[in-house]
């Protein structure tokens, strides 16, 4: 019963699920139940992100929080009236939010989220929902009475399907950037960078590993989900993401979403920018489907070199000093290209002051079961509320290994 | 564990060789503009040759490898370790114990990075009865003073701690401790013996945060306030350094206050040296009547050394021609200066005269031996290094029962940093300060409007027959002779009065030109001011501290803030605090206005800065003034101070640090109106 509807909510088209495998089999043994919830990720404008933060204390659930930052386009006219435009990267400090929440109650804490912050004016921030499956001690909860109170009507907002969550995790410094700039050239959607480490090449060499940078800097986007695969393949390309150790793609499923289409700042032209107006039609239309691009073929040649489809990604959020075993435990079952960074949470219930990471990692499906297995050996979901294990499916992934 | 993979010997010694490349790049890119600039102003605006040129070189060498290793170490050692601690430390015990570690980690910083030595310098020519308090704080109390600016930083760790702990806001401090300290600085200011030591106590502030300390404690309070249930905010680890600034002033200021009652009053040189006094100036030397001869000759002047004798010439004379001749009393009454230099810099005419039989020059101090300078900087090194380290792990390991996380990386940080510690200091000392040295004795001629003494040369066999007559367009007579040396003839005016019939002896006194005629000292003033500008600038773009501040700027907002922008704007306002500082020097402007103007634009930037910034700012003042600055300012000062005879170089190094903290506001609030924009210019539509 209940998989029918996990085939509905992740796509009818899709025969298979590697994330609905990996629940199954650990349904069937029994150890560790896994709970279908829906994660909610908020990034927000930093203004915004004290209200927010207030909002979700008050929601009683277990937020994680990680710093980012959102890059703009400054369109500025040539000085002394020479024409032409000047095109600048603008920074804005940005704060994503991670919470999950019983599937049932996502549309209400999405709609009183986007009413409370604005978010459907552009330019202040992204929300979007997932469904997936979480293993931890205790299934999420949440304020059901604070949640009622909040509950608003919002009309005017339409929600997007067929929604696309593009991570890109890259090894060179800078090139965040220029990824950065390529995705606003395209205009897919305002990039959301945030930093991480990656250990896996490190943690395999001895001393001389401290030769080689840890630090990644990911790239997060949204974007319609046919053209995904095509973006996908387009950034690739421009970032070299062919040659080894550069980095690599992988993108997640979106149930319902809000995209922060505030691209270009200044320099308007029209009564309404380009993004008003595909905001517009977006909104009427309720999906994305009618912005098939058709620049974003791409060359066919190289294409689906480097694509593997069929992935899951898995998460674990754990405490830090558990990570180096953890992510071992990944690496002697073949997973690698583990992506951690730093997460603060704010719980209803203070357990204690601890350091938390979250580590992101995209595997085969064949070798999703394995990788859930061990993890959930080693964490410490048994006995208490701290370790979070998720697992989504991610159906393409661009990657060349090493 | 899992297995660890083998890199071919080829594959390895390209890995390495492309970081160590990357790191040194860096870091000669970060000293570049220092020394292109000290090289050009010494040769094309000071003409002035170099001075040990190969020397220099290898220590500016030195210094950017130094550097390097010194920045990566703190990258792979310190921080991490540091970080640890304050994660580990709120989850294991309260706060109580936070504190007191706090207040020994700020204490011990301290001591291991003696900023003492520093302050001496720029006190050096202080004199006992010009400002007796200033002196022997320095001096007799230098130990008390030490214990008080680490009691200062301690705690100023501790309430640092205590603010993450809690999750208290920084304005709030800041409005209450800052005020305090100026009206603290205020009442002192309003004592003869208080006021001078306001310098030494603002500065004191400004250097006891080293370039160990500074990382080891932003990676401390980043630790402790990631655990903190707070959630967001992006100042996490910021804060502490301003405190560290802060307390250390007020507890100078207050160490003064006491001691204040135990001193005899200022007085004049020859009141001070008159016999009947000794019994009076004794206490400034612990008793000691030999100490207070030594600092007639070696501080005061010959009006002071006269009235030391009381006014009794014979015995005056037999003083003077036995420091010539007996090698035991030069030491007695000269120290550890030379004869030589006592004479080109302290002595008197008359005292010249007396040992004109002497041949003297103010030639540059030899330069002390590589070997030397070197096991002076690795004890040094060690010190600020591994005490700190040890009480680290010390309290990770056996207090906290925690394992320290990639061993074998801690251990090559610690040592990358040691390495880094030492090559630095001495490269500092061989290199960056002694160009820096030569460059700021030079600069005082710029503004100069007299000759300067520079050395006298003892003619023999002089015979006014060799005499002859020159006329100026004017119509002047003057009288010239005609020296042969170095295998040229030139003619040199004649002075009778130096001209010993007797002996039949000529006393050539050789000055120096000032750089431009005595009209244009305003251009000689603006040039110094420019000059100076540079110079903080430039050095404070080497400074390891603040670029590891850099780094932790950058990497707490997601790069949202870069660190060249915060390294840039930084470096601009030190050498705006700089040119202010020097101005006090030239213009002898009082410290106290200075420091309450600067200090109360600071507060009302700060009201309208954002939380987050405000402390990222405050902060960066603290960390300027490291190893590469402080040389270089002191070196500035102390040049024109001792050339303006201005009794010390205090004061510099606080408009130093408090003049970042004003470009990093203003830079904070300017970038947060272009991202208000963003968001204001949706909620119109």
């Amino acid at each position: 019963m209940n998989d029918n509807i996990e085939m509905e909510k992740t796509g009818k088209n899709r025969a298979f699920s590697p994330s609905r495998t990996v629940w199954r089999t650990q349904m069937a043994k029994g150890i560790y139940t896994p709970h279908r919830v829906s994660l909610i990720t908020c990034m927000i404008n930093n203004d915004l992100s004290a209200l927010l933060q207030d909002f979700l204390t008050q929601l009683e659930v277990d937020t994680y929080i990680e710093q980012a930052r959102n890059v703009r386009e400054l369109v500025k006219p040539l000085p002394f009236g020479i024409p032409g435009d000047t095109v600048q990267l603008r920074s804005t400090p940005s704060t994503i939010f991670r919470f999950t929440v019983p599937r049932e109650n996502v549309k209400d804490t999405i709609n009183a989220i986007i009413a409370l912050a604005g978010l459907n004016v552009p330019g202040r921030g992204t929300i979007f929902s997932q469904d997936l499956m979480e293993f931890s001690n205790q299934p999420p909860t949440i304020n059901l009475a604070f949640l009622e109170s909040k509950k608003v009507d919002n009309e005017d907002v339409t929600l997007l399907n067929h929604l696309s969550y593009m991570i890109c995790v890259l090894s060179e410094n800078g090139e965040g950037d220029n990824l950065a700039k390529n995705a606003l050239d395209l205009g897919i959607c305002v990039p959301q960078l945030t930093n991480a480490t990656g250990n896996d090449i490190r943690d395999q060499l001895g001393l001389i590993r401290v030769t080689i940078p840890a630090e990644k800097e990911i790239v997060h986007l949204i974007m319609p989900e046919q053209d995904s695969s095509s973006i996908a393949q387009l950034l690739a390309e421009q970032a070299k993401l062919d040659r080894p150790g550069r980095g690599f793609i992988y993108q997640t499923p979106i149930t319902v979403g809000l995209i922060d289409t505030y691209m270009k700042v200044g320099g308007q032209k029209f009564a309404a920018s380009m993004e008003q107006v595909i905001a517009a039609i977006d909104s009427l239309k309720g999906n994305t489907n009618w912005r098939r691009r058709l620049d974003a073929e791409g060359s066919a040649d190289s294409r689906n070199a480097c694509v593997h489809s069929d992935n899951c990604e898995v998460t674990i959020i754990s405490d830090e000093d558990r990570i180096d075993d953890l992510r071992a435990t990944c690496l002697n079952v073949g997973a690698t290209g583990a992506t951690t960074s730093r997460v603060t949470r704010i719980s209803a219930s203070d357990r204690g002051k601890l350091s938390l990471v979250r580590s992101a990692v995209s595997i085969p499906a064949a070798m999703a079961d394995t990788v859930v297995d061990s993890l959930l050996q080693i964490s410490t979901i048994d006995k208490e509320n701290v370790d979070k294990i998720k697992v989504l499916d991610s159906p393409s992934t661009y990657v060349r290994s090493l | 564990m899992m297995n660890r993979k083998r890199l071919p010997i080829g594959d390895s010694l390209a890995l390495i060789g492309g970081y160590a490349k990357s790191r040194i790049v860096g870091q000669i890119k970060s000293v570049a503009f220092i020394i292109l600039y000290l090289v050009f102003f010494q040769v094309a605006i000071l003409r002035t040759p170099l001075a040990n040129a190969l020397g220099t070189a290898g220590g500016i060498a030195l210094v950017v490898f130094g550097l390097a290793f010194f920045l990566e170490g703190l990258v792979l050692g310190m921080m991490p370790i540091g970080e640890r601690v304050g994660v580990k430390l709120p989850a294991k015990v309260g706060i109580v114990p936070i504190c007191i570690f706090g207040i020994i980690l700020g204490f011990g910083s301290t001591l291991a990075e003696p900023a003492i030595s520093s302050l001496k310098t720029a006190g050096a020519t202080i004199t006992a009865w010009d400002s007796p308090l200033l002196y022997m704080i320095l001096d007799k109390y230098s130990g008390m003073l030490v214990n008080a600016v680490g009691a200062g930083v301690g705690l100023a760790v501790a309430l640092g701690m205590c603010r993450f702990y809690y999750g208290w806001n920084i304005k709030p401090i800041i409005f209450v401790v800052i005020p305090l300290v100026m009206a603290l600085t205020v009442y002192a200011s309003f004592n003869v013996n208080l006021s001078k030591i306001i310098g030494l106590a603002w500065d004191c502030g400004a250097v006891t945060t080293g370039a160990v300390t500074v990382p080891l404690v932003l990676a401390l309070g980043i630790g402790v306030s990631r655990t903190a249930n707070k959630g967001s905010g992006n100042d996490g680890g910021f804060g502490i350094i301003m405190l560290a600034s802060a307390f250390p002033i007020a507890a100078v200021l207050g160490l003064g206050l006491y001691l204040n009652t135990l001193i005899p009053a200022a007085t004049t040189e020859e009141v001070f040296f008159a016999p009947e006094n000794k019994a009076v100036s004794a206490q400034l030397f612990n008793g000691n009547e030999a100490m207070i001869a030594e600092h007639a000759f070696t501080h005061g002047s010959e009006k002071g050394r006269r009235a030391l004798f009381g006014n009794d010439s014979a015995k005056f004379n037999q003083t003077i021609l036995a420091i010539a001749n007996d090698e035991s009393v030069c030491r007695q009454y000269l120290g550890n200066q030379t004869l030589q230099d006592w004479l080109a810099h302290r002595a008197g005419d008359y005292e010249r005269g007396l040992l004109s039989s002497v041949e003297i020059s103010s030639e540059a101090p030899v330069t002390e031996p590589l070997s030397k300078t070197l096991k002076e900087e690795t004890a040094g090194g060690l010190r600020a290094v591994i005490p700190l380290t040890l009480l680290l792990i010390l309290v990770l390991t056996l207090f906290l029962r925690e394992k320290i996380r990639n061993k074998d990386e801690v251990a090559l940080g610690l040592g990358f940093t040691l390495i880094g510690m030492i090559l630095l200091t001495s490269g500092i000392k061989l290199g960056l300060g002694s160009l820096g040295g030569e460059v700021g004795a030079q600069l005082p001629k710029a503004f100069a409007s007299e000759e300067k003494f520079v050395e006298q040369v003892v003619i023999n066999n002089f015979d006014s027959t060799m005499l002859y007559s020159g006329i100026s367009p004017e119509g002047e007579n003057l009288t010239f002779f005609n020296l042969y040396e170095n295998g040229q003839v030139k003619p040199v005016e004649y002075n009778p009065d130096y001209y010993d019939s007797e002996k039949h002896t000529y006393t050539q006194i050789i000055t120096e030109k000032p750089l431009f005629n005595s009209q244009l000292s305003v251009l000689g003033i603006v040039l110094v001011l420019l000059f100076a500008f540079g110079l903080g600038y430039g050095a404070t773009l080497a400074e390891p501290a603040l670029n590891a501040l850099g780094i932790t700027v950058e990497d707490l907002t997601v790069g949202a803030i870069k660190r060249k922008q915060i390294v840039q704007v930084v470096s601009v306002g030190v050498g705006m605090g700089i040119v202010l500082g020097l101005s006090r020097i030239l213009f002898d402007l009082p410290l106290v206005w200075l420091i309450i103007i600067s200090y109360g634009l600071l507060l009302i930037l700060t009201i309208f800065s954002e939380d987050g910034f405000a402390s990222i700012a405050w902060d960066s003042g603290g960390v300027t003034t490291g190893p590469v600055t402080v040389p270089l300012v002191l070196a500035l000062g102390l040049g024109i101070g001792g050339a303006l005879n201005i009794s010390d170089g205090f004061g510099i190094l606080a408009m130093a640090s408090a003049w970042p903290i004003i470009t990093v506001l203003v830079f904070g609030i300017f970038t947060r109106l272009k991202q208000r924009k963003t968001l204001k210019t949706n909620n119109n539509e």
